[in-house]
This record gives structure tokens, C-alpha cells and sequence, in this order.
């Protein structure tokens, strides 16, 4: 099977993953991927009529933990503004969202 | 460097204190990581003062942790307040995390000292540390291969003599590789049995973190330390965690029965490694265990059902690195959609773009059912097909992978010979079970590494089989030379 990614696919697709690409990345990253897809294709075949998706990797349900702090997780407003980018007087500088 | 044992007897008999192991470690780094680059920092100065708080509280006969005076290296995807945590990536090249780890916190707790964070595959995506944004890690057996990725830095540590033991993470194979490749043993634990909190997501239904050490009893010693359920981290099991050490201790390979899946000696398997892994386990048989093959017909779709699904869950948890919280801030565009696509497209590497255009595009509309949706249904097929051998087998034996450690450059230009390359440790990682590798001889002067699988939470199992054959040999004693 032919899994020609197109131009316009690869468009669509890094605007949704709000990747920028270069026009050479762009035509590299169509031709990688679809000779990835073209090996992938073959588990198309594989008969799976009623067999469930593999959704729960732990076989867990339903797990909570008591809603109370967690002191360890603690960390003063230093510490968290020190894993941004940028600050400004004691707050994250982020660009502005609205116009 | 010895191995944990070895320190932990020193420790006792008083000929060795935690200060002069640690400073040790930092030497033999000296020595090696200008050859290899398995670091990407260090923190002497915590480490020493660390160090000697250990050795007072010693001396005034305080009860201390199990792994007290320890120097440990940690792969830099995990989270500590020492230091930056980078992922290997220039997005996170500045990123301070304001706490730790789950896996930190318990061996910090149990006195191990971490004495660095090493180097991986950007966002752990890789199977040769070659995409690492800060420059490869090399194979301290021959400097012109690769050491495996993603947690390359980690292994080579180790097998270096820098540290007896490393954390790495295993999302499809990114412990049991390069241990592989490196002669170490690196053990993936059964998903649910670590916690993940403060892991740096790749694919989160299949990470898990373990432990690289030289002997498999360390890394069973490390295993038992870190692993049990974290409230934190909601997908670990509350299954008691066993006495990993002592099922070492105990461990006969008398009467166990050993299952050889055949798919995983053919296609594309090296025929020099495939010998190598037959005489391990043809020694197995000859203590007495009952050695039978069997069949694993999906193997052959692991490579394609991991990708899509890892890949997938990927394009999601990076969605995160936005350049508002994390990532560079100088950027040219104005409004708000070009600065996220800008800060993307500049601060991520090949193969993490690649994984996000691969995974958005398998979770797109009109293409879900077909890949996504489908490799999650062959998933559960690989899941069932795991526990109908594991009925009439207590563990299963083979290759880790196909070849051996391959030449720097040889395979980033080929994404699908990447992806190939970890053929035999993907279907364990769908499958959510514990594998560890073993250094059980080598090809061409590197070594070659022996899967061990057990089925979920029987890690106990696999431990003691892979111990008892690591004391007949003496695979683990042997060390790569220091380049002159």
C-alpha cells in the first residue's frame, strides 16, 4: 500500500501540531513519513473485528487520592517563576494573547 | 568503580567513606566523559556535601538507607531540584525544575547521592543518543558506535565505572538497549510498577523507570528502593513490591521452563548475535531448566503498533512546550499562533518533529480509525498473545536486538531503520511487561545482551534467572578500556 503523505497533508498537519517548518523540512518530512507509513501499513491486515482498543495500560479504574496538600510539592513563588522563560516584576512575561 | 555490593561491604568495613566514592566517581568522570560525553552536568559540590553528611552520620552510628553514600546518575528527563532538567532538548535548555521526582525523593531518602544528569535522545525519542540536541554520547567500548539511546548517557556511566548504577527511562526499549549495547544490565520494570511523576511524558502508556547497574542484584536492590504505588502517579499498581535481592539470593534455574520465541531469531537478526543469545541460552538447559520454543506471531507488528501509539501520545504531551512556560522567548513573529509555531519549529529536533507530525497525523480526523484506533486494537492482540505463552512458560529468553551497536550516522538518515532497530523490545513495552537485558558475551569486541521477560510484576522471576546466569559467568566483570 501507497501511504503518499501529501503537501497540503503535511499543511494541514503542522498547523495543527503548531510546528513551523521550512519548505526543505516540509518536503523531507513528507517523504520520511510516508515510507514510515507504508511499513506501518501492514497492521491494516490484521483482522481485529470485535477485539477492544488497549485504553487502559494499567488495568486500573477509577484511582483518587485524597485532595490535601502536598508538602514535598511545595515551592515558593521563586522556585516556580525560576522555570519560565521570561519574568517581569515577579510574574511570568508571557506575549499578550489579545490585541 | 565497584559495584553496589562491593561499595556497601567497603562501607562496612570502614575502608572506604561515602566522600571518597563520590570523589572517586567524579575522577573516573574526569577520565572518560571528555571521550564519551555521558554527562550533560554535574553536581560535585551537593554531591561532596551530601557525601559527608552521610559519613558523620555514620560515625555516630545512625541508622542509614539502604543505598546511603551511593553516587547514582540520573537521565536527564527526570526531574530533580539540582540543577536544569533538559530532556535533551533546546526547549527545555534553561528549565529548573521546583521539585523532584517521585524515584528522586525515594533514593534520596534510601541516601543515594546524585552525581549528575546524563545524556539521551531528545525527549527520550531515539535508540542512539544521535538526537540529543548537546551532542551524542559514544560507546565506551569503541568510540565510533553508538551506545544506544535513548538512555545512552545513563548506560555508558555505568559501564564506564563513573557510577554503579544510573536511572534511565524505557519507553520501547530505551533502557534494555544501550545496556545492551553497553554491557550493563538495565532493567524495564512491568508498567504500573514506578512512578512516573516528574518523568518528562513521551508516550505515557508505556514509560516506565529503571535502574542500570553493573551486577543484576543492584538493580534489583535499586529496583526494590523506587518501585510501589506513588499517589502521585495514578496509573501505579498498589501490588506489593517483592523482595527483588533476596530472589536473587534463592534463585535455581532447576525446573523452571523457559520459553525461546522463534520470531524473534528471524528477520533481520544479526547471525553472529543470534549465536551469541542461543549458547546463553542453551546453558540454561544445561542447569536443568526446560527450554521450549514458542510463537509470537505479532512480533512482526510491534515496530509499527509502538510507533503509532508512542508517536501519538507524544504530538499530545509535547502540545506543553508553548514558549509561554517553557522555551525560548526571542522570537520574531507577532501574533500569538506564529510565536507558538516559531518557538516549535526552532526549539525541537528532527526526530521530535517528525513524532509530532506522525502523531497528529494518526490522531486526525479521517485517519483515526486507521492507524490510531487499529494499533490500539493489535495492541490488545499483543497483550493476549504475551499471557497465552506466559500460561505454559515462567519466563521467556531472546535478543535484545537485532544487531549490535551500530556506527554514529548509519541510521538518521532512514527514520524506519531507527524505529527497526527496536523490533525486539517494543512488543514487551505494548504488552506493559518487565524486561531486563544482561550482558551475556560479544561480536567484533561489543557486547550482546540477553533478553530475560516475565510476565506483569513477576519481576522476582526474572531477576533470579538473569542472577543465576550472571554468576556463572563473568560477562560482568569485564570493563571497557580508557581511551589513551
Amino acid at each position: 500500500m501507497n501511504q503518499k503523505i501529501k503537501q497540503q497533508d503535511i499543511e494541514q498537519i503542522t498547523r495543527l501540531g503548531r510546528l513551523a517548518l521550512s519548505p526543505a523540512e516540509q518536503t523531507k518530512a513528507a517523504s520520511d513519513v510516508s515510507s514510515v507509513l507504508d511499513h506501518f501499513a501492514q497492521i491494516q491486515s490484521i483482522e481485529t473485528g470485535g477485539v477492544p482498543t488497549a485504553d487502559d495500560a494499567s488495568g486500573l479504574h477509577n484511582v483518587a487520592r485524597d485532595d490535601k496538600q502536598c508538602p514535598e510539592c511545595l515551592c515558593s513563588t521563586e522556585a516556580l517563576l525560576k522555570t519560565v522563560p521570561q519574568m517581569h516584576n515577579g510574574q511570568i512575561k508571557v506575549h499578550a494573547v489579545f490585541s | 568503580m565497584d559495584t553496589v555490593h562491593q561499595a556497601q561491604q567497603q562501607f562496612k568495613e570502614g575502608t572506604v567513606s561515602a566522600q571518597e566514592l563520590v570523589q572517586e566517581s567524579f575522577k573516573t568522570m574526569d577520565g572518560w566523559d571528555p571521550h564519551i560525553h555521558a554527562f550533560l552536568q554535574r553536581f560535585e559540590e551537593e554531591a561532596v556535601s551530601k557525601a559527608q553528611h552521610i559519613d558523620a552520620a555514620r560515625q555516630k552510628k545512625e541508622t542509614l538507607g539502604l543505598l546511603a553514600g551511593l553516587p547514582i546518575a540520573v537521565k536527564d528527563n527526570i526531574v530533580t531540584k539540582t540543577g536544569r532538567t533538559t530532556a535533551g532538548s533546546k526547549i527545555l535548555e534553561s528549565y529548573t525544575a521546583p521539585f523532584n521526582a517521585t524515584v528522586i525523593n525515594r533514593l534520596e531518602d534510601a541516601g543515594a547521592i546524585i552525581i549528575g544528569k546524563t545524556n539521551l535522545d531528545e525527549f527520550a525519542m531515539g535508540s542512539s543518543t544521535e538526537y540529543s540536541a548537546f551532542g551524542p554520547t559514544k560507546n565506551p567500548w569503541n568510540l565510533s558506535h553508538v551506545p544506544g539511546g535513548s538512555s545512552g548517557g545513563s548506560a555508558a556511566a555505568v559501564a564506564a565505572g563513573i557510577v554503579p548504577a544510573a536511572l534511565g527511562t524505557d519507553t520501547g526499549g530505551s533502557i534494555r538497549q544501550p545496556a545492551s549495547f553497553c554491557g550493563v544490565v538495565g532493567v524495564k520494570p512491568t508498567y504500573g510498577r514506578v512512578s512516573r511523576f516528574g518523568v518528562i511524558s513521551y508516550g505515557s502508556s508505556l514509560d516506565q523507570v529503571g535502574p542500570f547497574a553493573r551486577t543484576v542484584q543492584d538493580a534489583a536492590l535499586l529496583l526494590s528502593v523506587m518501585a510501589g504505588q506513588d499517589e502521585y502517579d495514578a496509573t501505579t499498581s498498589n501490588h506489593a513490591v517483592g523482595d527483588y535481592v533476596a530472589a536473587c539470593q534463592q534463585a535455581s534455574v532447576k525446573g523452571l521452563t523457559i520459553g525461546v520465541p522463534k520470531e524473534f531469531f528471524e528477520e533481520g537478526m544479526s547471525i553472529d548475535l543470534a549465536a551469541v543469545v542461543r549458547k546463553a541460552i542453551a546453558w540454561f538447559e544445561e542447569q536443568g531448566a526446560q527450554v521450549k520454543e514458542v510463537s509470537l506471531p505479532l512480533t512482526s507488528a510491534g515496530v509499527a503498533v509502538y510507533y503509532l501509539i508512542a508517536k501519538a501520545e507524544a504530538s499530545v504531551n509535547l502540545a506543553r512546550y508553548d514558549a509561554l512556560r517553557f522555551g525560548p522567548m526571542d522570537l520574531r513573529s507577532d501574533d500569538l499562533l506564529a510565536r507558538y509555531m516559531e518557538a516549535r519549529g526552532s526549539g525541537f529536533g528532527p526526530e521530535v518533529k517528525r513524532a509530532i507530525i506522525m502523531g497528529t497525523y494518526a490522531l486526525s480526523a479521517g485517519y483515526y480509525d486507521a492507524w490510531y484506533k487499529q494499533a490500539s486494537k493489535v495492541r490488545t492482540l499483543i497483550r493476549r498473545e504475551y499471557e497465552e505463552v506466559f500460561k505454559s512458560v515462567d519466563i521467556m529468553l531472546g535478543p535484545v536486538s537485532p544487531e549490535g551497536p551500530f556506527t554514529f550516522g548509519s541510521k538518521t538518515a532512514d527514520p524506519l531503520q531507527m524505529y527497526l532497530a527496536d523490533s525486539l523490545t517494543v512488543p514487551i513495552s505494548v504488552a506493559g511487561l518487565p524486561a531486563l537485558s544482561l550482558p551475556c558475551g560479544s561480536v567484533n569486541g561489543l557486547p550482546v545482551g540477553l533478553q530475560v521477560i516475565a510476565p506483569h510484576f513477576k519481576e522476582a522471576a526474572m531477576f533470579a534467572a538473569a542472577h543465576t546466569y550472571e554468576q556463572a559467568h563473568d560477562w560482568w566483570q569485564q570493563v571497557p578500556v580508557l581511551p589513551q
